[in-house]
């Protein structure tokens, strides 16, 4: 087969990219502030019932509710729209050729995107409001991480959406399930210690508890979930390439 | 490499293709638990041809012969059941004009990705970018989203793209036969330019005027085969009686 070269890579990965983001937010009025509202106005709802109705004994509920649910949002939409992006750009898979990992990749790297300035603000609002340590340069390799696992999964889940139709839909009643067995309006140290170790087979447990750690300077509730979300996203890592090179030759015939 | 294969710009090598099909589309849920049947057919049956550099070839057939399918296996967008192709030198398709315009998207915008998903960088679109758009005759709009554009400007800003692909190799599926007579010659102006730079140009059409006018050697595919091969005149010639004959 053809090779394509870094800079031609990288080119049509930005330029997809931008294509997602744009294509999403320039038609609405908000435009881009969406990405920063959305998050918003569920972190005021979550923080409202969770500190008035239902107490939960959490210090500093508001940034320890946002700084879970942003990498969530980031998470879900992500896995939404890479999973769907092959069939979403069934057009230009059937009419033109270029390295099909491109779709997925770009579309976990558009809400990437749209991740790092809310993740900024948070920052900003920490800083103010407590203060800031070393750790959050920890921030780094855990966007990385999480970033990877994303695109695993997306090259898994999109290379099945193109023969399964119902996967995208197994895949939105799964996140919904999923989000509350990720810890995010709750701490992990609610779960149980009997069913701790089953609770942290979840790779998002070690990225989200990671992220509440470092925003609240607290430490690191689970080394061991932490563990368990770096081996599961090489493993992703490896079956996702491996599964989406196997199909990618037949996207164009089944599309 | 040997010299002789030098010269040869593509070669396609007893290339057959399967598709199969279902009558629903499968369900994941179902597939765990039943087999879903699927059937079968053969879009191309053991068809070989070598193409030279520099060289013009049409490919006829009547629709659902093949050539379509034996031009997206050129072209790399699907891959052979059996056999291999080989391609020597930088391919370009054409399979659609601006495929992959977004109408959020301004012109502008789209002219870098459709040029890039046709195999271009950022930076080569950069140094055509003038050019595209003095070609496509689009004035002020470049900066506004593609959904303003009239169905014309469209189409003329994905041929403009197009032929300033420059590659060695382009392969062209029935595109030119859109849009008026004024943009037809301009495509068939477009086309002497290429084949005077020494461009390899493979052309799928229905058109046997096109074929006759630019074509060295032409190709018959019938029912997935290859019926014929020869120079543009005689294929045409005999492809046409059979037409009549039937």
């Amino acid at each position: 087969m053809r090779k394509f070269g870094f800079v031609y890579l990288r080119d049509l990965t930005i330029a997809l990219s931008v294509k997602e983001l744009k294509s999403k937010y320039k038609s609405a009025t908000l435009g881009f502030l969406w990405v920063l509202l959305n998050p918003l106005l569920q972190m005021l709802a979550l923080s409202l019932v969770f500190t008035f109705f239902v107490k939960i004994e959490i210090n500093n509920y508001p940034v320890f509710a946002f700084s879970g649910l942003l990498p969530w949002t980031f998470f879900a939409l992500s896995l939404q729209t890479g999973t769907t992006s092959l069939i979403n750009n069934r057009e230009i898979i059937k009419k033109t050729y270029f390295p099909r990992e491109l779709l997925p990749i770009s579309s976990v790297l558009a809400h990437l995107f749209a991740f790092i300035p809310a993740i900024l603000l948070l920052l900003v609002f920490v800083l103010v409001t407590q203060g800031l340590s070393f750790s959050i340069f920890l921030l780094i390799p855990l966007i990385i991480l999480q970033t990877l696992l994303l695109i695993s999964l997306s090259l898994f889940l999109s290379s099945l959406d193109i023969y399964y139709r119902d996967v995208s839909y197994l895949l939105q009643a799964l996140l919904v399930i999923w989000f509350y067995i990720t810890p995010i309006f709750y701490s992990i140290s609610f779960v149980p210690q009997k069913y701790l170790g089953f609770y942290i087979i979840n790779p998002m447990v070690g990225i989200i508890s990671s992220y509440q750690s470092i925003f609240l300077n607290t430490p690191l509730p689970s080394l061991t979930a932490v563990a368990v979300s770096v081996v599961e996203t090489l493993l992703f890592a490896v079956i996702g390439v491996f599964v989406f090179r196997k199909r990618s030759a037949y996207f164009a015939d089944w599309i | 490499m040997k010299k002789t294969n030098d010269s040869i710009a593509i070669e396609v090598k007893g290339v057959s293709k399967k598709y199969r099909y279902t009558k629903e589309r499968p369900v994941l849920a179902k597939t765990l638990f039943s087999r879903s049947k699927s059937q079968e057919f053969w879009a191309l049956k053991d068809v070989s041809l070598k193409i030279k550099k520099g060289e013009t070839v049409g490919i006829i057939g009547e629709n659902g012969s093949g050539k379509s399918t034996l031009l997206k296996i050129i072209a790399g967008i699907t891959i052979p059941t059996k056999g291999s192709v080989k391609v020597n030198g930088r391919i370009c398709s054409l399979i659609e004009l601006g495929a992959g315009f977004h109408p959020d998207l301004t012109g502008r915008e789209n002219v870098y990705l459709n040029g890039m998903l046709l195999g271009l960088t950022r930076k080569e679109i950069d140094g055509r970018f003038n050019s595209i758009t003095e070609f496509a005759d689009i004035g002020n709009f470049v900066d506004e989203p593609v959904r303003f554009y009239s169905y014309g400007m469209i189409v003329r800003l994905g041929f403009s793209v197009a032929v300033h692909l420059d590659p060695d190799i382009l392969v062209v599926d029935e595109v030119l036969a859109v849009g008026d007579e004024q943009f037809q010659n301009k495509c068939k102006e477009r086309i002497a330019e290429l084949k005077r730079k020494g461009v390899t140009l493979v052309f799928v059409s229905h058109s046997m005027d096109l074929i006759q006018s630019t074509c060295r050697k032409a190709v018959w595919i019938h029912k997935a085969q290859k019926r014929f091969e020869d120079i543009a005149k005689n294929v045409i010639q005999r492809y046409l009686l059979y037409e009549q004959s039937r």
